[in-house]
């Protein structure tokens, strides 16, 4: 079925989300981790890099910060620009690595501050993020609907998408191809 | 007020009076702060009339609002400033009477617009452009509000102010069709220009960057003008991003009314402080970049790297590779500024290969331009004052080591460059500024450049009996600015000339198999990268390696007393940088004994290359710079600090050239010497003419 297709697609990207490695610097002494037979040192102080899973246990346990800078409304806000200036697919941009996993932990982030801290600018920034970030959403799915009319114009779309929306465009086109071919008489 | 539509999404009406008020009232940062409240408060004490906005903000505010920023940036920002001057007047009154009118500054688009991509479809729209500031015009004063006078036979003569209230006047002023007061389009119209009000005005020229323009293309620029605070708050050689809107006017060449040329009106200027960060080092570059460096083979394989397709003349690679790596600069206690960059000159004879090493050398070096002696444009090596014969206009333009600050200037036939660049480059290359003062012009630019120069012996051939000095049409305070001189000759040698044919052969026969060791783009990264981080520092071991080699050669000329110095302080601070910039090679943060080694093999290899003395055979420095006997350089040295106490003692500030004789004479130094050394002082940009038959030293 496609909409199976499609959810394990969407899985997959969830799954490279969370494998991709990322760089966290240890801030306090811990016994060190074996992970696939490999050996962790938890040294404070230390730089290391980590799959993005274990990053986030280790931060929430307080052992470790997180090194890269995470996304930010102004991130999003760019992004937004850049979607919204598109006026033909030929000129829609890439998103930038990760985008939509990462606004998605960056609303949920600031989800977890206002109920700890009730800051109104918290949640204003979380309703800017949140409504711009469907604002792309539509934009962009919009451009992937039009495409579905024509072959080079999704050929040329492809490389710009990112692997959520593509599953999305290769889950549509085989679906209508399949409808298609259901309504012809089977050729020989 | 004004109520706009913005055309990009829906058609949505907005107050833009309205909600640029409500952005500067409601605008809070993440501290909680009220950001532009509190810029309007710093704006009145401090005594400007500019707002500054981040783009950012404004969007994240009222993204429509952001967007017809853009979309029709006249409309909007003149709204804008409207709204900062009535919030000043409930602020400070008083101060905002003063002020005819307020800036609103838009500073960092979320996109910038390569200069190659902008046409017409952006006119009246605002855009961000980044490039090279290669030229400005000196500050003209430009009339916002003409005064005229009107006298008619019937109603005798009264004044008035032209054009009326909100309207602007764009580049040509133009008689107003009739009196706004009588109403009569007859009598005279007189412009009073000290009654009208002006603001200075000034117009610049972007370039792009070097490493944007496509191979074998020339680079694309566009005028901006400046004006107001605006003026001045660049110079040639910056690299800039300039926010503003593009206007268009008749093309100034051809005077056809129907052709124009597109220019930007500016809003805001930024100067670029991050020298190194257009080589952009993603992390997977990084790694790339540290595993390269874990290699114990890295300096070998970066020296093979650099043009493959050249045989032989590992030497000249390897000292082109440590200029492209550099030392580190240093400022002494005393303030004196050491650089750190590397300057090296090969000489060689016509048809060997240095013109292809130093393209390639251009091509990896981060800021690299690759340009002759004579120089690409009428700026020539260093910068000039230059007259645009259209318009006749004087205006400053940078030349190659101004447009490479931070980077690396590849001159190919150093000698022949312009009498000016003879002058200015001596401090181009020590100082590391070029100054110039010229038709009302008066400026100081950067030059942290580093030099990798080619030049062709004097007689066509290097001539092995002459020295260095003679072979090579250079003044010798130029020479002695090069850390690493080599030579290349192309002399017979039946065996070197079969591998040299059979490599050319083979290069021909297939061009794929010269790969280079490392790959262009990554190498470029790769000395980006420890031009930006890697600062070594000497060891205690290399140290005392470079003092001992330094002393030995010293002492070595101080054993026969009537030989000259063999070696100056020069060589010293020469050997300390090709040390740094051999570490540097490898990513490493100390100067081992290793490096030291490297770089006294090198420098020996310059000194008996180039510097043997034809008679006792031994290394000679003054020979290798001056070609001269030392009783007459001692003499020429002796006439310079003449020139220097008499400077010091008189109170024009300049030495007078019968006190100097006299001086000379008193010490047994002839006069015809004297004329002689004033002559080549001033050639070699070592002194000038203050005033008449008055000798200053440059500083
Ligand atoms: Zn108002
Ligand atoms: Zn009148």
């Amino acid at each position: 079925m496609p909409g199976n297709r499609l959810e394990l697609l969407l899985r997959m990207a969830e799954i490279e989300y969370k494998l991709r490695p990322v760089r966290i610097m240890i801030i306090r002494d811990e016994r060190p981790l074996t992970l696939d037979g490999q050996r962790i040192e938890l040294q404070k102080g230390i730089e290391i890099e980590v799959p993005y899973w274990l990053a986030q246990t280790l931060i929430s346990e307080g052992i470790a910060n997180m090194v890269e800078s995470p996304i930010s409304i102004e991130d999003i806000a760019r992004v937004h620009f850049s979607a919204l200036s598109a006026r033909t697919p030929a000129e829609l941009e890439p998103l930038p690595q990760n985008f939509y996993q990462n606004a998605k932990e960056f609303i949920k982030s600031l989800e977890d501050r206002i109920r700890r801290e009730l800051n109104p600018i918290l949640l204003e920034e979380k309703q800017k993020a949140l409504q711009y970030l469907m604002e792309i959403i539509d934009k962009r799915l919009l451009v992937i609907l039009q495409s579905l009319r024509s072959p080079t114009t999704m050929a040329e779309l492809s490389s710009k998408l990112a692997p959520e929306e593509s599953a999305l465009l290769d889950t549509l086109y085989k679906t209508i191809d399949l409808w298609k071919r259901s309504l012809l008489p089977p050729q020989h | 007020m004004a109520a706009l539509t913005t055309g990009v999404e829906h058609e949505q009406v907005i107050d833009v009076h309205e909600r640029f008020y409500e952005f500067i009232r409601s605008f809070r940062d993440r501290s909680d702060s009220y950001k532009y409240r509190e810029r309007i408060k710093q704006m009145i004490t401090m005594g400007q009339k500019s707002l500054i906005v981040d783009y950012n903000d404004l969007y994240l505010f009222d993204n429509r609002l952001a967007r017809l920023l853009i979309e029709r940036p006249d409309e909007v920002l003149q709204q804008a400033s409207e709204v900062v001057k009535e919030v000043v007047m409930t602020e400070a009154p008083d101060y905002a009477e003063t002020i005819d009118r307020f800036y609103v500054r838009v500073r960092a688009l979320p996109r910038v617009v390569p200069l190659r991509r902008l046409k017409s479809e952006y006119l009246g729209k605002l855009v961000m452009l980044e490039g090279i500031l290669v030229r400005t015009t000196p500050v003209k004063e430009k009339i916002v509000k003409a005064r005229f006078m009107h006298c008619t036979r019937e109603q005798g003569c009264h004044r008035f102010d032209w054009p009326p209230e909100g309207e602007l006047i764009g580049d040509i002023l133009e008689r107003p069709p009739a009196c706004p007061i009588c109403g009569s389009s007859g009598g005279t119209f007189r412009l009073l220009p000290e009654e009208s009000k002006l603001i200075d005005w000034q117009r610049i020229v972007l370039q792009e960057r070097p490493e944007e323009v496509p191979p074998g293309q020339l680079p694309r620029s566009i005028e901006v003008v400046l004006q107001d605070e605006l003026v001045d708050s660049a110079r040639p050689g910056d690299r800039i991003s300039v926010v503003g809107i593009v206007r268009v006017r008749p093309d100034s060449v051809s005077k056809k009314r129907a052709v124009f040329d597109l220019y930007i009106e500016a809003n805001h200027i930024e100067v670029s402080q991050k020298i190194l960060e257009e080589v952009v080092i993603t992390r997977e570059d990084e790694e790339r970049i540290r595993a390269l460096a874990r290699d114990p083979w890295v300096r070998k394989r970066i020296i093979a790297s650099i043009a493959p397709a050249i045989y032989g003349h590992w030497e000249i690679k390897e000292a082109i590779a440590l200029a492209l790596f550099g030392g580190v600069p240093k400022i002494t206690e005393d303030g004196v500024r050491i650089r750190g960059d590397i300057h090296v000159l090969i000489v060689g004879d016509p048809g060997t290969a240095k013109s292809q090493l130093l393209q390639y050398a251009a091509r990896i070096a981060p800021r690299g331009i690759y340009t002759t002696g004579k120089g690409a444009t009428a700026a020539g090596l260093t910068a000039a004052v230059i007259r645009d014969k259209t318009t006749g206009e004087y205006y400053l333009e940078a030349g190659a080591l101004v447009l490479a600050d931070g980077g690396v200037a590849a001159i190919d036939e150093i000698d022949k460059m312009r009498d000016e660049d003879r002058v200015a480059i001596h401090e181009a290359m020590e100082q590391q500024t070029v100054s110039i003062a010229k038709a009302g012009i008066v400026a100081k630019l950067n030059a942290r450049t580093t030099v990798i120069a080619a030049g062709n012996p004097k007689f066509g051939r290097y001539l092995t009996n002459r020295t260095l000095a003679d072979n090579i049409n250079l003044p010798v305070t130029i020479l002695s600015r090069f850390d690493l001189i080599f030579i290349l000759k192309d002399r017979p040698n039946p065996e070197e000339d079969r591998k040299l044919a059979r490599h050319v052969l083979e290069v021909h026969r297939e061009t794929e198999r010269i790969k280079p060791e490392i790959d262009p783009a990554l190498l470029k990264k790769y000395i980006s990268y420890a031009r930006r981080y890697i600062r070594p520092r000497l060891t205690a071991e290399a140290s005392k390696l470079i003092e001992d080699f330094y002393v030995e050669m010293r002492r070595m000329s101080s054993e026969n007393p009537e030989g000259p110095i063999a070696i100056t302080a020069r060589q010293l601070e020469a050997l300390i940088r090709l040390a740094e910039a051999h570490a540097k090679m490898a990513l490493r943060n100390e100067v081992t004994r290793e490096d030291a080694e490297a770089a006294i093999r090198l420098m020996k290899t310059f000194l008996e290359s180039s510097g043997m003395d034809i008679e006792s055979g031994r290394i000679d420095i003054d020979v290798i710079m001056t070609g001269k006997p030392r009783s007459k350089q001692e003499k020429l040295t002796r006439i310079m600090e003449i020139i220097e106490e008499l400077e010091s003692e008189s109170e024009e500030g300049c030495a007078r050239l019968k006190e100097i004789q006299r001086r000379a004479a008193s010490e047994g130094i002839e006069s015809s010497l004297v004329e002689e050394a004033i002559r080549s002082f001033r050639r070699d940009g070592i002194i000038y003419e203050k005033s008449l038959g008055c000798y200053a030293i440059v500083r």
